[in-house]
């Protein structure tokens, strides 16, 4: 059974709605959000709350509910771990 | 007629910092600390660690001064350019504080001898890559070691800190991601691919405020790691990042701290450390 979750771009305010499946993992959510939001390449997590959702987890493991609001958030590591990739 | 003096307050390097309530001077005297890079976080750590008088600081690093390192690291010259970031931070810091003894190792994190975790109480990193990080975030964990992580990107940084065995770790956060890093190093012939690797925005303010969290972490950590391994908790009063991430973002004004938790699929939970670190990394 889909669900519908907001995901918010903390840093521009900027929010879309998502439908997700609870077999659907946190990561792909990341995934989807830097293509839709067209952020810049690096790492980013996922905030619910006052809670990090770790990437691995499903959506149904990871306790998202429908409606609920998750931010995409940063990971500043001084470095970059996939910039463009060229032969 | 002699003067009576009301104490030496002015002549003692520590004194205002020892007022802290639970501060114990003797054991950050003893303390002895891995610095992983010494970069623009790591001089801040370094700057910070060294002034409140630390025992002793193995700094690694493998690379070398180039100019534009300058405006955001305290400790190098224009006269340092071209030589090795750990010798310089090293030197520089026992000229500062002669109290602290510094000891530069110029060789990657990887091939440093390991008998180095054997020998301190904490580690920092200050690096600038993710897959650095995670060896590092194995070796300590197999070896029982604190380890404060930081970094920044232009105005924003993060702080975490890892106390194995119980604590959320960085593989936690980062396994899918280096997975999708190594995978993205080669074509699905096999072909080895480059990986551009653009610079990154840096900013001195940045680094000052992330390097200063760090180095206040790793003071409570040492002050306090005791108590915390035999009673299974800190102090009162006393809340480090552990299991917690803390955000800033200097644009915005905002300092987020969020809960961690340790990641199922975690392989250096499962295998504790070093032989992930030995095979995978």
């Amino acid at each position: 059974m889909p669900k519908r979750i907001v995901i918010k771009d903390p840093s521009t305010g900027n929010t879309a709605e998502m439908e997700v499946e609870d077999s659907h993992l946190v990561r792909d959510i990341i995934e989807e959000a830097i293509n839709f939001f067209k952020l810049e390449r690096a790492p980013y997590w996922l905030k619910k709350g006052k809670d990090q959702l770790s990437p691995d987890r499903t959506v149904g493991d990871a306790g998202i509910r429908e409606g609920d609001i998750v931010e995409i958030i940063p990971d500043p590591t001084g470095g970059v771990f996939n910039g463009k990739i060229s032969k | 007629m002699q003067t009576i003096h009301i104490g030496n307050l002015d002549n003692d390097l520590y004194e205002r910092q020892k007022r802290i309530s639970w501060w114990d001077q003797d054991k950050i005297s003893k303390a002895k600390v891995l610095i992983v890079g010494v970069g623009a976080l790591g001089n801040e750590i370094c700057k910070n660690l060294a002034q409140c008088g630390i025992g002793k600081m193995f700094i690694v690093d493998y690379d070398r001064i180039v100019k534009s390192n300058l405006n955001r690291c305290i400790l190098f010259t224009h006269n340092d350019i071209g030589k090795e970031k750990a010798k310089v931070t090293a030197k520089r810091v026992m000229e500062l504080f002669p109290d602290v003894k510094a000891e530069p190792i110029f060789e990657r994190i990887e091939e440093i001898d390991e008998s180095i975790y054997q020998n301190i109480d904490l580690a920092i990193s200050g690096l600038d890559n993710i897959d650095v990080r995670l060896t590092l975030n194995a070796f300590c964990y197999y070896y029982n070691i604190p380890l404060v992580d930081g970094g920044t990107h232009g105005m924003r940084g993060m702080v975490q800190v890892v106390i194995p065995p119980s604590s959320a770790c960085l593989q936690c956060r980062w396994r899918s991601l280096s997975a999708d890093i190594l995978s993205k190093k080669y074509s699905c012939a096999g072909e080895v691919m480059a990986v551009f690797e653009p610079k990154v925005p840096a900013l001195s303010t940045s680094t000052s405020v992330i390097g200063g969290i760090q180095a206040r972490e790793a003071i409570k950590i040492l002050q306090n790691i005791d108590y915390y391994r035999k009673n299974k908790k800190w102090p009162e009063g006393i809340v480090v990042l552990e299991n917690k991430y803390l955000y800033y973002d200097g644009e915005r004004n905002i300092y987020d701290i969020t809960n961690v938790s340790i990641n199922p699929n975690c392989e250096i939970h499962k295998y504790r450390g070093k032989e992930i670190c030995r095979k995978e990394l």
